[in-house]
């Protein structure tokens, strides 16, 4: 795991990287991280090679948060992790969809709790390749651009960010092949990917912008796998 | 052995069918349906079909190798074994406790008695025979008696199976004791009933009216036990929300304690200040800055009642050494009611804390709340670390307290809650952390 720590205060980055360090040690995972002193200096860098980012929001210069939206232009995905004195300036990392944020002085228990919610959200985002057999062809691509599959008759359709794609089959496989990646039933004939939810509104539920109809015995079951997506935790 | 005619074989078909078709019209609003649950059940009709027709192998058999009296008794006996394999398959294609499965069964087994008394006992055996004589005539009265009758005990029974959740009673010792007597009981004097009405013409109307009276007397128990748990598990949320209130109407006396002493010490700093040098007032107002500024951070949501809650909760987890760590983002709660909030807060960090408490390491003794608004969603999140064994059942840590009645309703509750306002709630315990998730869906 990668981990880029940017904060004006080198003390401060020091007493995380111990932390980290002694984590480290206690669980057994591997982790290699950078130090950048400021929001500048580390948008100028590479950024695409971290999986979180450890930003301090009181900067000189460029502050945490105008840096979170720089970076958000470039990376929608990367996590985000805030570290602040006062809890108020954090209300605004949210807007730049931080995962939390961290008080200083930061406790080492609070952080390693922190870090575990990281790997539990680094796993259920982690992306993979699938190949889908199509009428058109052999169509490469990732589970998060999948919006939702819809099954006709013989045929499913996924529809994607970039188009819809027929593949012959039943639901079924189509669950086989997308299963891990946080996609779920809301009826007979609709996969939706948890991931697209963008509101539940009494018994629709609307995946961008698209709204599908959830049938009453499927509705509590998808809520609940929902909410464990949005908890990260195992589906 | 003769070959049977085809009102036998149809009197043989037509109990399996009455009798599944009885424990579905239960089962249907009540139990959590598995996959493919439609295939298994026209399967199992399939197979109890076929299995009723070994009926007359066994007839043949008791009748050939037993003494007469015996001979009917064993005969008669093959219908339990028959039952109790319908019972057990509906276990095949429903989520069931072994408990419920016997609910079901009990009080399908009853309606079709009822029917079997009313059509085939003293309809067709003693006012009417000769409806035995034309078979389409016949099915169609059985199948209008059922329709008659299934679809006024579904009328009744279906509102308050569908509020059970899935699960009336879990499958402990006693509970299955219980149940397994009530069968028991129901089957002996159905098959005396039974008995009785074709031993002895004469006391034909006695016996049907007490197989008709024993069969109801049995749906009425079933539908009261029902609406008696649902009316305990009612109760039992209700008494959580009470004590919820009375600890907040607790914390909010001290609370104010804790300010009328502010307000004195603030008379006496009032008094100080006025004789101290200036370098000293100087010091003790950078000390008094220090101290608002860690009240400030404490309170620090846009929401009011939030607030509050979080105040309190903080300052008494102070008290026994365990931080809490609220991260609070966009808060837009104002649909939920107060009470309701305050249950869903209160209870959700009570939980975590309750896993806490007696953690020997001091720097695991911490609580972290997160709120936030993304998008049309709220959602609530708790990390705690915890200790020992926890196993999840029916999505909910198993209580290991000896009273298992009167504890787990925090978590009941908030899922309680969390559904009320459409939404949901789930848990996990895993590394050695648990996190608790109530996403709640945004309402204008």
């Amino acid at each position: 795991m990668r981990i880029a720590l940017v904060d004006d205060n080198p003390q401060d980055a020091q007493v995380l990287q111990e932390y980290l360090d002694r984590f480290s040690r206690e669980v057994g995972l591997e982790w290699s991280y950078a130090y950048y002193s400021d929001g500048q200096a580390f948008l100028d860098g590479d950024t695409c090679q971290f999986d979180l980012i450890v930003m301090d929001v009181d900067m000189p210069g460029i502050n945490g948060i105008e840096t979170a939206r720089l970076l958000r232009q470039r990376d929608p995905d990367v996590l985000l992790m805030f570290v602040t004195n006062m809890p108020q300036y954090a209300l605004a990392g949210y807007a730049v969809d931080a995962l939390d944020y961290l008080i200083k002085p930061v406790a080492y228990g609070d952080f390693t709790l922190k870090l575990q919610k990281t790997l539990r959200y680094l796993r259920r985002d982690r992306t993979e390749w699938i190949t889908l057999h199509t009428t058109g062809g052999m169509v490469r691509l990732e589970p998060r651009e999948i919006l939702y599959v819809e099954s006709t008759l013989h045929y499913l359709t996924y529809h994607t960010w970039s188009g819809e794609y027929r593949v012959r089959g039943a639901m079924a496989e189509a669950e086989r092949t997308l299963q891990g990646y946080s996609f779920a039933r809301c009826s007979r004939s609709y996969l939706v990917n948890l991931r697209h939810v963008r509101a539940i509104e009494g018994e629709d539920v609307v995946v961008e912008t698209v709204r599908l109809k959830m049938t009453r015995s499927r509705r509590e079951e998808f809520l609940e796998r929902f909410t464990r997506f949005l908890g990260g935790m195992e589906p | 052995m003769t070959a049977p005619t085809p009102v036998a074989i149809f009197e043989e078909l037509r109990f399996v069918w009455e009798l599944m078709a009885a424990e579905y019209l239960f089962l249907l609003p009540f139990a959590r349906r598995k996959s493919q649950w439609l295939r298994r059940t026209l399967a199992g009709v399939v197979l109890f079909s076929v299995l009723s027709q070994f009926y007359f192998p066994w007839q043949g058999f008791c009748q050939g190798v037993l003494p007469v009296p015996m001979a009917d008794l064993f005969t008669g006996l093959w219908y339990v074994p028959l039952a109790l394999a319908t019972m057990l398959y509906s276990r095949v294609c429903f989520q069931i406790t072994a408990c419920d499965a016997l609910y079901i069964g009990i009080s399908g087994y009853a309606a079709q008695h009822l029917v079997y008394v009313t059509v085939h006992e003293l309809l067709a055996l003693d006012w009417y025979p000769q409806l035995t004589a034309c078979l389409p005539l016949y099915a169609l009265v059985s199948l209008a008696a059922c329709g008659l009758l299934y679809g006024l005990l579904y009328r009744v029974m279906a509102r308050p199976l569908s509020l059970c959740g899935g699960e009336l009673n879990q499958d402990t010792t006693a509970h299955i004791l219980h149940y397994v007597l009530l069968l028991a009981v129901l089957i002996f004097c159905t098959l005396s009933c039974q008995h009785l009405f074709h031993f002895d013409p004469a006391i034909r109307i006695l016996s049907a009216q007490l197989g008709f009276l024993i069969c109801a007397m049995i749906l009425g128990i079933q539908y009261l036990s029902c609406r008696n748990i649902l009316a305990q598990r009612e109760q039992a949320v209700i008494h959580q929300m009470l004590r919820d209130g009375e600890r907040h109407y607790t914390h909010s006396k001290e609370l104010i304690e804790m300010v009328n002493r502010s307000v004195h010490d603030l008379k006496h700093t009032c008094q100080a200040l006025r004789t101290m040098d200036e370098g000293e007032r100087l010091a003790f107002v950078s000390e008094l800055e220090q101290n608002v500024a860690m009240y400030r951070r404490l309170v620090h949501a846009d929401n009011e009642a939030v607030n509050t809650i979080l105040v309190e909760k903080t300052l008494s987890c102070e008290k026994e050494g365990i931080r809490l760590a609220c991260s609070l983002g966009h808060l837009e709660l104002d649909f939920l009611s107060l009470p309701d909030l305050y249950t869903l807060l209160g209870n959700a960090i009570d939980n975590a804390v309750e896993g806490v408490r007696n953690l020997p390491d001091p720097e695991k003794r911490v609580v972290q709340l997160s709120i936030q608004t993304s998008g049309g969603f709220v959602s609530i999140q708790t990390n705690n670390y915890y200790a020992g064994e926890l196993t999840l059942e029916n999505g909910l840590p198993r209580t290991t307290k000896r009273d298992p009645a009167g504890h787990g309703y925090g978590l009941k509750s908030i899922r309680y809650l969390a559904r009320k306002y459409g939404g949901s709630m789930s848990v996990s315990a895993r590394d050695g952390v648990f996190v608790l998730q109530i996403m709640l869906p945004v309402q204008s």
